[in-house]
Parts: structure tokens; sequence; C-alpha cells
């Protein structure tokens, strides 16, 4: 019996296959480098196990009033970040859109400039903002800003790019041009796009947020990195399962708006 | 009969903007945000960002091979998350998990370790194996599984039941319709998520060094941490550039197979 891979000719695409060599061979060449020594891990997995065990203790009952103000802190600097980061990717991504931009000479040099910006970690912003305003939940949102911006215009771009011709064609032949098109031509057809990006900027911001604490930059990540570093247990384990439940909920919730735009 | 224009459908927008707006207000209001001082703040910005007048590469050595130790913390933990995200999503797609049971459990673990972010993952394991890339390592990939796995399993659950039916109606077993079925079906959502994972896996390794996990991370904090500006300047423009070499492989790679 033979068996053949749905293509044409039967095989996995060649990139693919080249893909696969390529990692396997790299994975080799940095083995050494990533410190995938065999004998580390046999050290490790019993101490691990052990950290596990402690984490299932008996929670710190009076900690779990500052858990709360510290994720509502978290929550709403990710809400304040993604609404202000939106009001300022949509207009930028209009102007860097091949089809919407007044000019590709304006188009390029703010594409460059995003990538620079999404290039650079939301946490080493957030380090930065840190050292130049001080401690506390301003320089978080503003990391944030900074990296949501960067991706939500790239994202809207995208989706802008590849809008059907067709309506912006049908309006533009009764008379619509320039910001009319724009506004009733491209942009209704990349709303749905659009507003699934939203709601995956406020997902992965309220993520983000949960540890720009560990620099200072506000929210719950800070008593991450307290319990941490005085091995208070019984305030690890309530932190890591309130990261699940808040993320859970979110998503539940994210999954159910978008349904609803599409 | 004459019908007329349908009547204008209702618009729920300014219900909408009304409500995100009294929530940032609140917010802001919580967060006494109100006391900041927007002007002060910009010029104390712009007077720590004139701290980095001039990058000093006398230690650049160092820095290109700890940033490569860093692209090999990514490299491994996506590929290690690949492999097992492929292993389990079969477990976490609906229609194709052997039992209801084993699909909830498969899917929750795989939202668990997407919700708790790497860093926390690596604080843990930095507890464990000690200062080191294996914790970065780790780290990373628990993180990937989760969020391949569960990435995986909802392309699974898309590609419609046409495509395996004509694959069972030929008489193959479970494993023939999932590799000759489902996976072709979704091989361009695995690259897709694949090399977005790498993608931040390489900006999420740069970064763990500052929790001690390895990496460009440990020199930088080193540097800010000391007020020395000019290697601080170093480091960030060699993470850049790698950040901006791998995003630019990775859009190849993906237009050459879109």
């Amino acid at each position: 019996m033979k068996y053949a891979w749905p293509t044409p000719n039967g095989r996995l695409p060649r990139t693919v296959i080249g893909l696969g060599f390529g990692t396997i061979l790299a994975l080799g060449a940095t083995a050494a480098t990533a410190g995938m020594e065999p004998g580390r891990f046999r050290d490790a997995g019993p101490r691990f196990a052990e950290l596990i065990g402690h984490l299932v203790t008996p929670p710190d009952w009076q900690f779990f009033g500052s858990l709360g103000a510290g994720l509502l802190e978290t929550v709403g600097m990710a809400i304040l970040a993604s609404c202000f980061a939106i009001v300022v990717a949509m207009p930028l991504a209009i102007l860097m859109a091949r089809n919407t931009t007044p000019s590709l000479l304006l188009a390029y040099p703010l594409r460059v400039l995003t990538a620079v910006m999404r290039a650079i970690p939301d946490l080493l912003w957030a380090l930065a903002f840190v050292a130049a305003v001080g401690l506390g939940p301003v320089p978080g949102i503003a990391a944030l800003i900074v990296t949501t911006v960067a991706y939500l215009a790239k994202f809207h771009q995208e989706s802008l790019d590849v809008v059907a011709l067709g309506p912006v064609e049908g309006i533009s032949s009764v008379g619509a041009n320039g910001l009319a098109r724009r506004w009733f031509g491209i942009l209704p057809q990349a709303v749905p796009d659009l507003v699934g990006q939203w709601v995956y900027s406020l997902d992965s911001n309220v993520r983000a947020a949960t540890i720009l604490g560990i620099v200072g930059a506000g929210g719950v990540g800070f008593d991450l990195s307290n319990a941490v570093k005085l091995q208070q247990y019984n305030r690890l384990g309530p932190l890591i399962l309130s990261f699940y439940v808040i993320v859970t909920i979110l998503d539940r919730l994210s999954d159910r708006l978008r349904r609803r735009v599409t | 009969m004459e019908r007329g224009i349908p009547p204008r459908p209702r618009s729920w927008l300014p219900l909408w903007l009304f409500g995100i707006l009294l929530l940032c207000g609140a917010i802001i209001w919580k967060l006494q945000l109100t006391q900041f001082n927007v002007q002060e703040a910009g010029q104390d910005f712009s007077e720590y960002v004139s701290r980095y007048k001039s990058p000093s590469f006398q230690n650049l050595p160092e820095y290109l091979g700890l940033m490569f130790q860093t692209v090999a913390i990514a490299l491994w933990g996506s590929s290690i998350a690949l492999v097992v995200a492929m292993s389990g999503c079969v477990l976490a797609a609906r229609n194709l998990s052997p039992h209801p049971a084993v699909y909830r459990i498969t899917r929750e673990i795989f939202s668990f370790l997407r919700a708790v972010p790497d860093l926390a993952f690596a604080v843990l394991f930095i507890m464990s194996f000690g200062i080191g890339p294996q914790a970065g390592v780790c780290a990373i990939s628990l993180h990937g599984i989760g969020f391949l796995g569960k990435s995986f399993a909802e392309s699974l659950e898309r590609v419609s039941p046409q495509t395996y039916q004509g694959l069972e109606s030929v008489g193959a077993h479970r494993w023939q319709t999932l590799v000759y079925a489902g996976f072709p079906s979704i091989q361009q959502d695995i690259v897709g998520a694949t090399l977005y994972t790498f993608d931040r896996n390489v900006r999420m390794a740069a970064v763990l060094g500052i929790v001690g996990a390895g990496g460009i991370g440990v020199p930088l904090k080193e540097a800010v941490d000391l007020f020395r500006y000019s290697d601080a300047f170093a480091i960030l423009i060699v993470i850049l550039g790698t950040l901006l070499a791998t995003e630019f492989m990775s859009d190849s790679i993906r237009r050459r197979l879109a």
C-alpha cells in the first residue's frame, strides 16, 4: 500500500522538509549553548517536585485582599493601555496601509518605526520607563501602550491591505473619493478583523501586565517577585492560580465577543 | 406595493463607546492617575533617553555570545513546545479526541500553561535549576506547549468533517485520517503559529535574563542597574538587530509557504 501526502507530487512541500532538517541541525549545534545537559535535568527533577509539593499548602488568606487589589490594578492597566493604543494605532494603520495611505513615502518610514518599536520587548520598555519616571502603574501602562500600538498598527495595516477591491470600486464609481472612499469602502470591510485584533490586544495586555510588576511597573507582578524572593509558597500558589482564572475568564469573554462580530 | 427603504439597523456603537469611556474614567480615578504630571514625566523621560549617548562595543564578543545563547534558548524552547503540542493537540481537538473527558482535561492543561506567563514559570524553574539557560528553556517550552497546543487543536476542529470522512470512507483508521487528512489540512496553521511563537520566544528569551534565566538579559539588567548606559545601549542595539533579523526571516518563510 502506498501512502501519499495530499500535494500534487505526494510529498511534503520542500520548504517544510528543509525547515525540519535545518531545525534539527540547529538544535544539535546549539545544545551545549542552551545548557541541555542531562545531568542538570536529573538534579533539577527532584527539586522541582519538591517545589511543587511546597506550592500545595493552605493559602495565606490574609494575602487575598491585596491579591485582589493587585489583580484589579493589572486588569485596569491593560484596559487603559488597550483603549489608548487602539485610538493611536487606527490612524497610524491608515497611514501605513498600501491602499489607504496618502503617500508611500509616509507609509514606509512608519512601517520601519513600528517594526523597531515592536522589536523591543514590553518588559524592556517598562524597565526604561521605570528608570525614567519612577515606580508605579504609569510606566507599566506606557510600556504596554508602546508595544500595543506597534502590534495593532501592523495587524491593522495587514487587514486593510487585503480588503476586496470590488466594493471600493463600487463606491468610487458613484463619485466617492479621498476620505469617503476609505471610510465607506475600505474600513467597513476590515472591521471584523480589527475588532478581533482589539480583543486580542486586551487579552495579551492582561497577560503582559501580570509580569510588568517584576521590574516595578505596577500590577500583581510585584507580589509575584516578592513571594518568590521571600519563598512565600502560600502566596505563590494563589498567585499562579489567579493568573489562570483571570486569563481564562478573559478568553471566554473574548471568544464570545469575537463570535458576535464575525 | 411600495416597500420603501428598510429601517436603519440600530447601532450599539454609542452605547459601547460610552461604556468604555466610563470604564476608562473609573480606572484612571481608581489608579489615581490624575495626580500624574504628564509634562514632568515627558521631561524626565527625554532626560533619561539623552543618557544613552554613545554605545560602547568593548564587550561586543561577549554580547554576541549571549545573544546566540538567547536564540538557542528560544529555538530549543520552541522545538520542544512544537513536538509536545503536535502530539497532544489530537487529544484536545473535540472532533478527534478519543473521549470527551480526555478532551476537557487536555484542553484545560493547555489553557493553564498558556495562561501562566513564561516569566512566572522561569522564576519557578530558577528555584529548582539554579541560574542558567535551562530554566529559560523549560519556561519557554511550557508556555509554548500551552499556546501551540490550543491553537493546533482549534485548527484541527476547523477542518471540515468531509476531509476526514473522505479518508474514513476508503477504510483509513484513526491514525491514518489524522496523519493524511488532519495534519496536511492544518500544515499552514502549524507553520504560521510556530514561527509566531519562535519570534515571540526570542523576544521573551531576551528578557528572561532579567530574572536570571540566562541569555542577553543578564548583562542588560546589570548594565541598567549599575547606570552603565553606553553598555546598555550597545546591548539594546544587539537585541534590536537580532529581533529584526528573526522577524524578517520568519516573514520570508511564511511568504514562501503561503
